[in-house]
Formats: structure tokens, sequence, C-alpha cells
């Protein structure tokens, strides 16, 4: 693993932190620099335009206190001279710890969005996700979801990229 | 002829009412987000396994509320002195804060000033203020502001005196304010209402307490919004006319090895002195004072200095009618029947002993 920034008590300014290349199998490993994948990290602020309309934007997460909500983005990139194969990038990512996730924020173009309710053990579409809640099984609310997870159904070629994004509230 | 019925001595809070806990994630905790990515090259043998992750700090919430414990104005003379009012801070933000804590008399909405006003800390753990030997602590303003830790509450109270003259029913207010040290230190103020108190979500660059780790921004929280709202609160004294008045102290506390802290067998001496006006005839008057909890009433321990003809004092309240005086056990309450008192200037004294669990 590659972290360009090992400091983990550094403040990251709505940085993006790049991990290069690593494969299940020695035999893959000629092709480390193939794809590249970075995770970043905006605050999502309400202000109050000159209309006084009510405004949502994006801004540095250099400043976040409980109540935040806060958007991670994903980004992927064939940095290589060979083809993804169409349906195998599936981005796993578990809702980070102090945080929960905000209903309907979860985004990717071109992509197949599934949930998790119990760590990742399995996943499904957010309405046939069931959790128990006083011995009865009930739908799980988009508040007790612990992992999302992406399928990118397209091949990815020399050069592409894609994103797959979603917001959270910090506890 | 005044009727007094079932005049409650309750001058006990056992813990206030701490507002819903708001604190959150703490401040300088690192929230990290571990996004994991699987891939086939084509032609590969098996799937590619990249992670990214990104870590942002918490920073400290300054947020407090202060509100008033008593549950409507406080009876009072014109004039009376040490009237007692009850309020509670909480830090609803998500560090350890020191919070400067101002009583102001002069505020809009009521007809005279309470003078002398000297705040308390509970600190001796007994509902109620005792001052003295064995009781609350004194606050002074800059040299023991209170340390709250996220979450955490502290029960105030203020002591005020009342201005003679005074027409029955006039109400004075005493507001409460409690003001983060970081705000004060980096605005210049702790006045809301000066130009300089920071409006929400202002920050101060590494101002904030990280619990562990380096500092963090500190950033002024929802609290401080609709003029300050939550972290002032008033309290009221009420001119009263009553013909009857009373009032409840702890006068001694004497501990196990003869000195006077509060600790387990600890005995408390409670004197209640009740007083009716003189010229002036209360009839039917019953106290009833509910022992606190956290306290074992004393048995034998209750004297009532002037007792109507017939009354006994003993606690198996028989003869009914007769024998009314004594404590309750299945209501944990002390209850004297005094009946009808003509007032002379006089105090009549009840006065019992109680051992902390």
């Amino acid at each position: 693993m590659t972290h360009l920034n090992k400091d983990t008590r550094a403040r990251w300014h709505g940085a993006v932190n790049f991990v290069l290349g690593i494969f299940l199998t020695a035999a893959a490993t000629s092709a480390a620099a193939q794809v590249e994948v970075a995770n970043s990290v905006a605050k999502v602020e309400t202000y109050v335009d000159q209309q006084g309309v009510a405004q949502r934007r994006l801004v540095d997460a250099d400043s976040v206190v409980p109540g935040d909500e806060l958007r991670y983005t994903i980004s992927f990139t064939n940095a290589g001279e060979g083809q993804v194969d169409a349906g195998s990038i599936v981005i796993t990512n578990p809702v980070p710890d102090s945080t929960e996730y905000i209903d309907g924020t979860a985004f990717g173009s071109g992509t197949e969005i599934l949930f998790s309710a119990d760590q990742g053990v399995t996943f499904d579409l957010g309405e046939n996700l069931k959790v128990v809640k006083q011995g009865a099984e009930a739908v799980a609310s988009a508040r007790e979801y612990t992992t999302i997870q992406w399928q990118f159904l397209s091949a990815l070629e020399p050069g592409e990229t894609g994103q797959v994004s979603f917001n959270v509230k910090l506890k | 002829m005044l009727s007094v019925m079932l005049l409650s001595a309750v001058l006990c809070l056992a813990v206030a009412p701490a507002p819903a806990s708001a604190a959150g994630t703490s401040a300088g905790q690192a929230v990290t987000n571990q996004a994991e990515l699987r891939f086939r090259l084509t032609g590969a043998s098996a799937d590619g396994l990249l992670q990214a992750s990104v870590d942002t700090l918490v920073d400290e919430l300054l947020d407090v509320v202060v509100v008033s414990d008593d549950s409507g104005p406080v009876p009072v003379g014109s004039p009376s002195q040490q009237a007692v009012l009850q309020y509670s801070v909480t830090n609803t933000g998500n560090g350890n804060e020191v919070f400067r804590l101002v009583a102001n008399p002069s505020v809009v909405g009521d007809e005279f000033d309470v003078t002398n006003p000297s705040l308390f800390f509970e600190t001796n753990g007994l509902p109620g203020l005792q001052t003295g030997a064995g009781g609350d602590t004194p606050y002074t303003l800059g040299s023991n502001d209170p340390l709250l830790a996220a979450d955490a509450s502290l029960v105030v109270y203020a002591q005020v005196d009342v201005p003679s003259g005074l027409n029955a029913a006039d109400i004075g207010l005493l507001e409460l304010r409690a003001v983060a040290s970081t705000v004060i230190s980096n605005a210049g103020t702790d006045d809301p209402d000066a130009p300089a108190f920071p409006p929400v979500a202002t920050a101060y660059a590494g101002a904030g307490d990280a619990l562990s780790g380096p500092p963090v921004n500190a950033v002024v929280g929802t609290t401080h919004d609709s003029n300050n709202l939550l972290l002032r609160a008033a309290g009221a004294v009420q001119v009263s006319d009553e013909v009857l008045s009373l009032t409840k102290a702890a006068v001694a506390i004497s501990d196990p090895s003869g000195g006077t802290t509060l600790v387990p067998g600890s005995l408390v001496t409670y004197e209640l002195a009740v007083t009716v006006s003189t010229g002036a005839t209360a009839s039917d008057i019953t106290i009833t004072d509910p022992v606190p909890t956290d306290l074992i009433y004393q048995p034998g321990s209750l004297s009532v200095s002037t007792l109507p003809a017939g009354q006994e004092i003993d606690d198996d309240f028989e003869p009914a009618g007769v024998d009314s005086t004594g404590f309750d056990e299945t209501t944990g309450t002390v209850r004297a029947v005094l009946g009808e008192v003509i007032g002379d200037g006089s105090t009549i004294t009840i006065r019992f002993q109680a051992a902390v669990r």
C-alpha cells in the first residue's frame, strides 16, 4: 500500500489520497499501475443566496463539526494500456464510523448500487434490506446502512475514468 | 381568615433535566472513509484490489444550554434576603470547555432588579443550596470558571436579595448566561448583545480542544442562533403578600468522624421556618416536605417548636385526627400539622435530621 500521505494525524483539507495497485496474486503484479483510485471529501454547505433562497454548495471539509453533511467521492481511472473487463469493477465503501448515510445520495453514472445493513455480509437494493427491530423484521432505514457497493457495468478502456459518490451526516 | 392547605416545602430538584444529548462525535476525532475497488484486467487470471482512504478531523463545537430549573417565580417578601434560584448549564458541544457564568439582574420585562446576586455550584450532592461548611461551592467569576466535558451538566444556584417597598406580584428577573471561554478569548466579550459577539459558524483556527492529539478549530454552534437564546435563561422572584412565609435550610452537617463533610452516614439537620404575618391568621396549615431519596430520615429526630394542643409527634399517625405530625414512611414525607396560627411575628421552627445513604 502506498499512502502518499502517511501521517495519519495530519489534517487533509478535502485531500485526495491515492493508493496504487494491490493485487491478490503475484501473477498480476505486473499490471500494478493499470488502475488508480482516489477518495476525496467535501462539506455540503447550506447558504442563503441573494434572493433569500436556501442553496447548497460543496466547500472544503477543513472545518467539520457534528451535524455537518459530507460528500465522499471515489474516482477511478484506467491508467494502463489494457482494458478492464465489463462488470468487473466493484467499489465497496463502509459508511464511516461516527456518520450515517443520507437516503438517496449514493450516485454513480453507469453503476448498479446496492446496500448492506450487516457490515457487508449481504448486499441488496435498499428496499429489500431487512433489519430486526424489537424482535420483528423491518425494512432497514438509510441510517442503518453499513456499507455501499457500486458495480460499474461497462468496460473501462485505457484513459477512461469513472466516479461514484455518497453523502453522510456527521453524528 | 386565610386558609393554607398543604403547603409543600419542596426546595429540592433531584437532578436537573438536561437537554437531549447533543454532543456527537468528539472534537479531535478523525473520521476515516475507506473505499475498496476490485477490477479484472481483460485476460488477467485474478482480480486487482485497490484501497483509498480519506480522513477528516472533527472540530470542536462550542455549544451550551442554560435553563431555569424553577417551576415558576419564587415567592419572596419585600424586602427579603438570600432567595434562591436554580439553573442548569449543559455543555452541548463535543469537547471539554470552560464556561464563564454571568448573573444579570438588568433584564427587560420585569418590575424590579434583584440585588447582590451570588452564584454557587451544586457540589455537595445534596439537592438545594447549602452554604457554609460542607455546603455548595461559591462561584467567583474568572477564578473557578467551571470546566464541563461534552454533555456534562452543572446545577447553578443564584442567591439574591429583594429591595423593600415593592408591590405584591412584582416580578424581578435574574438572567444567567454561560459563555465559552474560547468565545471570550477570541471575541473579546462575554456579552451576547455586543456587536463583537460571534454569529453561528464562526470558526477560530486552532482554538478548539481536541480530546487527544493536536488542537482543532473551534466552531460557534447553533445554540448561539436566535439572539443567543439558548445560552441564557432567566429565573424569577415574585413579591408575595402571603401572610405565611416558609423557608428551608440545611443548618448543620456532621459526618461520622466529627467533621462537616458529606459522606455516607453524615447527618444533615434541616430547619423549616414558618412565619405568619403580624395581625393575620392562617388556618389549617399543613407543611409537607418530601425527603430526597438519597437521604434516610432519622426516626425520632422531628421536632416542632409550637404544636396545636393535643397534637403529638411520632410516625404512626394514630389516632387519626389527633396524631398528624411525623414522618410518613410510605410517601417518604415529613408532615407537620400546625392548624390555625395567629400571627404575632414569631417563627415556628420544624427540625429534622436525615442521613446520607
